[in-house]
C-alpha cells in the first residue's frame, strides 16, 4: 500500500509499515549475525594445530636420495638417445621431460652430498637404451612409471622431510610425465593409474661408481 | 488495518520493550553483583560492566588419525564432484570419469583403513567446508562438456597439489607413501584431462575431441604439447591448510 492512511493514535499506516519493515529487516541483520556468528565460531570453535615433523636426513637417507641420483641420470642419458631421433611436437616433450629428469637429479644430489654417485644407473641404462633409441613413446611410458613407483619406494623409506617433501614432488611430476607418454603412445591412460610395482629396487639396480 | 489490531500491536510492542529493559536492568543488577567477587572469598573492587574475559578456543590436535579422516573426506568429496562431470561429459568421456570416480573412492577406502589401523574412527563424510567454499561454487559453473572437463581438472590438480600439501605433516615415511600414491595418482588425472582439453585434445588419440571444439581443425598450429610447466609438481594450488574441515575423532 502506498497511499498514507492515518490512525487513532497518529501513526500512518506507511509509517507502521516501515516500521514493520525495520523490524523485518532487524531480525534478517539478527538472523545474519547469528549466521555469521556461527560461522566464525565454527572457524575459531578449534585453533588448529598442524603437526610439524622436521626430520634431518641421516647417512640412510643420503644413499637413498643418491640412489634416487642414479636413476634420474640414467633418464636424462635415455631421453639423450631419444630426442636426435624424434621431431616436432615429440621432440619439444623429450627436451621437456630430459630437462626435468636432469633438474630432479641436481636435486637429489644436492640432499645427497657426499652420497651422490654422479654416474647414470647402468643397468637401468642398458635396460632401456635400444627402446629410447627407436623413438619407442611406450618405452619412455614404462621408464616413467617405474620412476614414480621407483620414487614411492624411495619415499617410504627415508625419514629426513627433506626428502620426502622433494620425492613428492618429483612423484606428481613423473606421474605426469606418465600420463602424458601414455596418452601419446595411445595407450589408456588410466588403466595403470594405481600401479607402484615396477620400482627399480636397489637391490637389483646397484650404483657401480 | 483496523486502528484497533494496530493499537494492540503497538501496546504489545511497549510491553515487550518493558519486559526487555527489566530485563536489561536485572542483567545489569546480576552482573554488578557478581562483579564484586572473582573468586569466593577474595574481595574486588565492585565496578558496572566487569569486562568479560574471553575464553581461548579450544586447540585441535592434527594427528594422523585426523588426517588420514581429513584426506577420505576429501576423497569422498571428490568422487561426489565428479558425478556432476559425468552428468556433463560425453559418452566417450564417461568412463574415464567413471574410472577416476573410482580412484577417489579407492583413495577413501585405503585412508579409511589407515585410519582404522591408527585406532581411529574413519570418516565417512564428504568434506564439509571444502564442499561449500569450493566444489559447490565450482560445480555451479558446469553447464557443458567443457566447463565440466575443466571443473574436474581444477578437482584434480588442487587435490593432488593438496594431498603433496600433507605429506609432511603425516609423521612417518609409510603414511607419507600413502598419501604420494593417492596424490600421484591425481597428477595423472589432471595431466590426462588437460590433454582432452581443446587446446591438447590431440594428444589423446583413444578419446574423441570435445564435441563442442570440433568445428576447428585441433591438428593445425598445435598449442604447447601439454602443460609440464615445471620439473617440480607445486603445492602452490593446493588448499589451504586452513580450508578444511579437519574431521575430529569423535568422543569416546
Amino acid at each position: 500500500m502506498t497511499e498514507s492512511v492515518l490512525t487513532d493514535n497518529g501513526d500512518s499506516e506507511a509509517t507502521l509499515i516501515s516500521r514493520r519493515r525495520a523490524f523485518q529487516l532487524a531480525g534478517a541483520a539478527a538472523l545474519s549475525a547469528t549466521a555469521l556468528a556461527t560461522a566464525l565460531s565454527s572457524s575459531a570453535r578449534a585453533e588448529i594445530t598442524l603437526p610439524t615433523n622436521d626430520t634431518a636426513l641421516d647417512d640412510a637417507d643420503r644413499a637413498l636420495v643418491g640412489y634416487a641420483v642414479s636413476l634420474e641420470l640414467a633418464c636424462v642419458a635415455l631421453y639423450d638417445a631419444m630426442i636426435p631421433k624424434v621431431s616436432g611436437d615429440v621432440k619439444a616433450l623429450g627436451e621437456t621431460l630430459r630437462n626435468h629428469h636432469d633438474v630432479h637429479g641436481k636435486a637429489c644430489a644436492a640432499l645427497a652430498g657426499s652420497a651422490n654417485p654422479n654416474v647414470a644407473n647402468a643397468t637401468m641404462l642398458a635396460e632401456y637404451i635400444e627402446g629410447f633409441t627407436n623413438a619407442d613413446v611406450a618405452t619412455a611410458w614404462d621408464v616413467e612409471e617405474r620412476m614414480v613407483a621407483s620414487h614411492l619406494f624411495l619415499l617410504g623409506v627415508v625419514k629426513g622431510t627433506k626428502g620426502s617433501e622433494t620425492l613428492a614432488a618429483i612423484i606428481n611430476a613423473d606421474a605426469a610425465h606418465a600420463a602424458v607418454l601414455a596418452s601419446l603412445s595411445g595407450n589408456p591412460a588410466l588403466v595403470e593409474v594405481e600401479r607402484t610395482a615396477g620400482v627399480f629396487a636397489p637391490a637389483d639396480y646397484a650404483v657401480v661408481i | 488495518m483496523d486502528p484497533k489490531k494496530l493499537e494492540e500491536v503497538e501496546t504489545s510492542w511497549l510491553q515487550r520493550r518493558g519486559l526487555i529493559g527489566g530485563g536489561l536492568l536485572g542483567l545489569g543488577a546480576l552482573a554488578m553483583t557478581f562483579g564484586t567477587r572473582r573468586y569466593s572469598g577474595t574481595p574486588v573492587v565492585s565496578r558496572g560492566g566487569d569486562a568479560q574475559e574471553v575464553g581461548k578456543a579450544p586447540v585441535q590436535k592434527v594427528d594422523d588419525i585426523v588426517l588420514a579422516r581429513t584426506v577420505t573426506s576429501l576423497a569422498l568429496l571428490a568422487a561426489a564432484a565428479h558425478e556432476k562431470v559425468k552428468a556433463n561429459v560425453g559418452d566417450d568421456l564417461k568412463p574415464v570419469v567413471d574410472q577416476i570416480i573410482s580412484h577417489h573412492k579407492t583413495h577413501a577406502a585405503l585412508f579409511a583403513g589407515i585410519t582404522t589401523r591408527l585406532g581411529g574412527e574413519p570418516a565417512t563424510a564428504p568434506n564439509a567446508v571444502v564442499l561449500a567454499n569450493v566444489v559447490t561454487p565450482a560445480a555451479a559453473t558446469i553447464n557443458n562438456s567443457e566447463s565440466a572437463l575443466k571443473v574436474a581438472h581444477v578437482v584434480e590438480s588442487t587435490w593432488s597439489a593438496t594431498y603433496q600439501s600433507m605429506t609432511n605433516m603425516f609423521s612417518t615415511p609409510e603414511l607419507r607413501q600413502s598419501v604420494m600414491t593417492a596424490s600421484g595418482s591425481l597428477a595423472r588425472h589432471a595431466a590426462l584431462i588437460a590433454s582432452v582439453l581443446p587446446t591438447n585434445s590431440y594428444l589423446v588419440p583413444s578419446l574423441a575431441p570435445i564435441a563442442e571444439e570440433t568445428t576447428e581443425p585441433t591438428t593445425a598450429d598445435k598449442a604447447p604439447v601439454i602443460v609440464l610447466a615445471a620439473p617440480f609438481a607445486s603445492v602452490a594450488g593446493a588448499l589451504g591448510p586452513n580450508s578444511f574441515d579437519y574431521p575430529p575423532a569423535p568422543a569416546a
